[in-house]
């Protein structure tokens, strides 16, 4: 058993690689890949085989997925947040450390989690029943907070409509009867917007050095990766908390800080929501994304020895994942400013066009066109993109206020 | 946090987690009970829990990681009694619940 599983680990490291790195290709669609082939596949193996791929795949995903979401300007629903400190570190020739930053979050986050495995199995079945009420008015909380914190009465202005009107776009979406439309709107506000901001500033990536020059202090670190653990788990316990939301709460915990912690954070969030996730399974019998339902549906119900297990698949698949995410990130800092960036940025807008379209149709196409209209905004009156993610909070204050 | 210093922690954690799966390996079992396709034949052990006897059927709940119901019917004497550990074959079946039961067609006591 003990050569089956760590077989299935590389196995799912290697799908790992696939879906972190190619913008648009998701663990979800592999795992429910392996879930319709899965009767085929139990003939021949054990279903902890399967298991054991779906989760080092999802815990290596969320090292790598950082690489396209910086160097690509491609983000996922976990990155997407992070896309403004890594471009601003690519621009300084730091891409390797803004993925590096990235990694330090995930992997320390993933880490603190196991350490604080003995609390956590009695703390997510109180903290589900508790606090369940009070989330659609912490959230609100926050993004007041974040809208007053702009400087100018006229920036505020324009974060509440940034704010409202991708939220309004939000609502209108998810009311749509369309499959996956976070691709759409998220590649949209995030992702297309900011390459067709840097084809019209003519951005040209200067050469990338592998460096380590970005110092962070340890309480710096402490207060981050807790900030990040904490708003992580929200993402599982909670129905309609999103990595964005928590993203949000993190920033709001962390306080004051370097912008690139905010690398760090997002980084700890991504993981530590899906480590999460398997706690969630064996405590509360919830799956709160699609790869953890597969393994729910695979394996059934948990007892503590197979949780043991995925806690430790988890561990080994995260230190595959920050060693592919160095590796990675070296080969990309080596060729991304010998490739004409323009001209990248085209072919990744055509590429994501592409997809949206092969994955959602004509509808998610003006989805995508719309998101991008609004998603080029912020840039050009000098307020925080994070506002944007107006087009997730607020269905989801609605939600749970309403 | 310096690279060398990243990477040193991941090896660490990678033979601490190597260690750790050689031996939760040894004593992991995976349920069966779930993974019983219908139509499919299938050799059971398990420990009688309850049975329910009628004048054509009996139900068995057979106790194993998971609990799984076999359905016999009396084509053939059974004499069966709860705390049997017992091999059953047959094959797999939904009930009217859409449950997946076992409908015996041999059972032998092994203890």
């Amino acid at each position: 058993m003990f050569w089956e599983i760590f077989l299935a680990i590389l196995i799912g490291s290697c799908f790992g690689i696939i879906t972190g790195i190619t913008p648009g290709v998701h663990i979800n669609l592999v795992a429910a890949l392996l879930l319709s082939i899965s009767p085929i596949l139990m003939k021949y193996f054990n279903p902890i085989f399967l298991i054991s791929i779906i989760i080092a795949m999802s815990i290596v995903h969320t090292f790598l997925d950082f690489i396209p979401s910086c160097y690509l300007g491609a983000p996922d629903e976990n990155t997407a947040m992070a896309i403004l400190p890594t471009h601003a570190l690519l621009l300084q020739g730091k891409g390797f450390e803004a993925v590096k930053l990235a990694t330090i979050g995930s992997f320390l986050g993933l880490i603190t989690t196991l350490l604080l495995l003995p609390a956590m199995l009695i703390a997510v079945p109180w903290i589900f029943e508790n606090l369940e009420n009070y989330i659609g008015i912490i959230l609100l909380l926050v993004v007041c907070y974040l809208i007053l914190k702009e400087p100018e009465i006229k920036k505020k202005l324009w974060a509440f409509f940034m704010f409202a009107i991708s939220g309004v776009m939000g609502i209108l979406v998810f009311g749509m009867n369309m499959k996956d439309p976070l691709f759409p709107m998220l590649s949209g506000l995030f992702g297309v917007s900011m390459l067709i901001t840097s084809i019209s500033q003519k951005v040209k990536i200067p050469e990338q050095r592998i460096t380590n020059d970005l110092e962070i202090s340890k309480l710096e670190m402490f207060k981050t990766i807790f900030a990040g653990t904490f708003s992580g788990s929200l993402v599982s316990i909670f129905p309609g908390m999103g990595p964005a939301q928590a993203a949000i709460l993190g920033s709001t915990l962390v306080g004051k800080t370097k912008e690139y912690m905010y690398i760090v954070l997002i980084g700890a969030i991504g993981t530590v929501s899906m480590v999460f996730s398997l706690i969630t399974l064996y405590t509360i019998d919830k799956a709160r994304n699609g790869s953890i339902l597969v393994v729910q549906k695979l394996i059934g119900q948990i007892d503590f020895s197979m949780f043991l297990l995925i806690m430790t698949i988890a561990l080994i698949a995260g230190a595959i994942g920050v060693f592919l995410t160095m590796f990675f990130a070296r080969i990309f800092s080596k060729v991304i400013s010998k490739v004409n960036y323009a001209i990248l940025c085209i072919s990744i807008i055509a590429f994501v066009t592409g997809l949206v379209f092969y994955f959602t149709g004509f509808l998610g196409l003006f989805v995508l066109c719309l998101a991008s209209a609004i998603g080029i905004i912020p840039g050009l009156v000098n307020v925080g993109r994070n506002h944007a993610m107006g087009c997730l909070l607020l269905p989801v204050i609605l939600y749970f206020v309403l | 946090m310096q690279e060398s210093t990243l990477l040193k922690i991941c090896l660490l954690c990678s033979i601490i987690g190597i260690i750790l799966l050689y031996f939760i390996a040894q004593y992991v079992k995976f349920p069966e009970g779930n993974l019983l396709e219908e139509d499919q034949s299938y050799t059971v052990k398990g420990t009688i829990g309850r049975i329910t006897q009628t004048n054509k059927v009996t139900f068995i709940d057979l106790q194993k990681e998971d609990e799984l119901t076999v359905v016999l019917f009396k084509t053939y004497p059974v004499d069966l009694h709860q705390g049997d550990y017992v091999e059953i074959i047959g094959k797999a079946s939904k009930d009217d619940k859409g449950e997946i039961q076992l409908i015996g067609n041999e059972v032998r006591v092994i203890k």
